[in-house]
């Protein structure tokens, strides 16, 4: 049984559809990555799954269960936390209030996990006490990824977490993609940086106008030459 | 991303806008204590306004309006421990140095539980009905005017005439150098609303609830896929807002020197109230609070030379002023 899965799933914005019907699933312990040009529905379907947008048709089961009506912060504690593309963490709260905001719905004392986060990711726990605003590019993803493991979640949704980061920081987060993945932890993430993030993923779906046009594994996705001229913009 | 004048800036502009700045802020200060007397009122005034911005302010971080109706739950603040004192508890006067007695220090709370009520109940009734139907800005403006002056007609239907006066009995003015006389009541008016600043600090900062408030404020999309029930964290915003203008109203009868009630008493108090929050940086309590200090004394100092009646003009004078410096006033978010 998939950990995720979401079948015919329609949405968008008003009056404007965005997604046409969207098959999707992720099973436990998957990478699986969303590629597609812009306007192509992938934030919008991330979205749906957590429910920031309503899905006006289609079925999404996480873990064996329906969450299509379910609010947002009725879907989090299932165990599916996202991280926005932009705007995702809280600016004037300090990093710890972050964390602790990411912890929300834990009941126990969140010390020992924000001491694991502080671990995962030691530029955090330096700047502990600053407010998340003062954070450089680099730094504000890893507080935005940090803060959605607080829950434990059995999957991350991440949304382009390499957008504005230098190449550097690109190796970093997606090498943190892996660690994060290797202890048990499925990612579904959109990214523009096709390649390298099919090359880690376990599985690929190319979205075009609000509908899927392929699924492959990653690397048969990244070598595909008619994913290049879908998407890639290879000749 | 927009290209905003403050980006276009040169360094020069930049350092003699700060020379401006530097040039007002002291001509600020020598002007508060060259009529010292006046500025300690101001102080006195800008804590009642202080409870009231902060309420405004901290329902437009989380609901991104400016409610209206906060003049008037003050003033409901207000006859609701009139009520209390008159009708329900026993009659005292003269506590200690104050004109009021005790039974005021019972009525306080009573009347912010009870503007809480009525903040929680006019989310519930009207504006979480607006939300859910997807209202625009203008449309949650108008029905926050309308509760305005649904509560100001309740007020006035009840309590109209006679005019209305808290029990109270004269008391001398504590009298400093420096020609500086302090009425005991407004010492007590500052003290509760420094109590109660303080209360709010501890609770935005050290509770769960206060933190997912700031939460909320600063991004709502992100705290509902955080898990936080943002429908839950706007009644509490409510509630505190309605509970601190419910406490403002009943210290501004006090502060007054008669201790008379108007209908329209808070209405009146709308704009200092709004100019208040822009100047301190909207949806920021700590520039809200700042911010009341800054036009209660502005408006308290510049009766040295105007009119009172001129204190509302004045207080949007020092607004337009601020901002044309700090567009997202003193305490706001750059971007």
């Amino acid at each position: 049984m998939p950990l995720l899965d979401a079948t015919g799933v329609r949405a968008g914005y008003g009056d404007t559809e965005i997604l046409h019907g969207v098959d999707m699933r992720v099973d436990a312990g998957e990478i699986v990555t969303i590629i597609g040009p812009n306007g192509s529905g992938k934030s919008t379907m991330m979205k749906s799954i957590v429910g920031i947008v309503q899905a006006s048709a289609g079925e999404i089961s996480f873990d064996g269960r329906r969450i299509e009506a379910l609010r947002a912060d009725r879907r989090i504690p299932l165990g599916l936390c996202y991280v926005p593309q932009t705007e995702n963490v809280f600016p004037t709260l300090t990093i710890t209030e972050n964390l602790e905001m990411g912890g929300f719905l834990r009941n126990d004392k969140l010390d020992g996990r924000i001491r694991e986060m502080f671990e995962l990711f030691p530029d955090l726990a330096e700047k502990r006490n600053a407010k998340a605003a003062a954070l450089s590019g680099g730094q504000r993803q890893m507080m935005a990824v940090a803060r959605a493991l607080m829950l434990e979640p059995k999957l991350l949704l991440l949304d382009e977490p390499t957008a504005g980061l230098s190449p550097l920081l690109m190796g970093t987060v997606f090498q943190m993609i892996q660690n994060i993945n290797a202890t048990g932890v499925a990612i579904l993430m959109v990214e523009h940086n096709a390649k390298k993030a099919l090359a880690i993923s376990h599985r690929g779906y190319v979205l075009a106008m609000g509908e899927v046009r392929m699924e492959n594994t990653g690397p048969e996705l990244a070598g595909d030459p008619q994913v290049g001229r879908l998407y890639l913009g290879n000749e | 991303m927009f290209i905003t004048a403050r980006t276009m800036r040169s360094p020069a502009v930049v350092r003699a806008s700060r020379v401006a700045q530097a040039v007002l802020a002291i001509v600020f200060v020598v002007l508060a204590l060259s009529e010292i007397g006046l500025a300690v009122n101001g102080i006195f005034l800008g804590s009642v306004l202080a409870l009231g911005a902060v309420g405004i302010t901290l329902v437009f971080g989380v609901m991104r309006f400016a409610n209206i109706a906060h003049g008037d739950m003050m003033t409901m603040g207000a006859y609701v421990a009139f009520f209390l004192l008159v009708s329900v508890l026993p009659e005292h006067t003269g506590l200690g140095p104050f004109t009021f007695g005790f039974p005021l220090l019972i009525a306080i709370p009573v009347s912010m539980a009870a503007v809480a009520a009525l903040a929680v109940g006019m989310d519930v009734l009207v504006f979480r009905r607006l939300r859910l139907r997807r209202a625009n800005i203008v449309t949650i403006e108008i029905a926050s005017l309308g509760l305005a002056i649904a509560i100001r007609g309740f007020v006035q239907m009840i309590w109209d005439t006679p005019v209305r006066y808290f029990p109270n009995e004269g008391r001398q003015h504590f009298s400093l150098p420096a020609d500086i006389s302090i009425a005991p009541n407004h010492l007590f008016v500052s003290g509760a609303a420094l109590v109660l600043a303080i209360a709010l600090h501890l609770l935005l900062t050290r509770t769960k609830q206060g933190k997912a408030m700031r939460a909320t404020s600063d991004n709502a999309d992100l705290a509902r896929a955080s898990g936080i029930d943002t429908d839950r964290v706007l009644l509490w915003t409510w509630g505190i807002a309605g509970a601190l203008a419910g406490a403002a109203g009943v210290l501004l009868v006090i502060f007054n020197a008669t201790s008379q009630l108007k209908p329209t008493m808070g209405f009146q108090l709308l704009v200092p109230l709004f100019a208040a929050v822009v100047v301190g940086g909207i949806g920021n309590p700590y520039g809200a609070f700042l911010g009341a200090m800054l036009i209660g004394i502005s408006m308290e100092v510049s009766t040295a030379w105007a009119l009172p009646t001129y204190k509302p003009a004045i207080a949007f004078t020092v607004m337009v002023i601020v901002l044309l410096f700090r567009p997202r006033g003193i305490l706001g978010s750059k971007d």
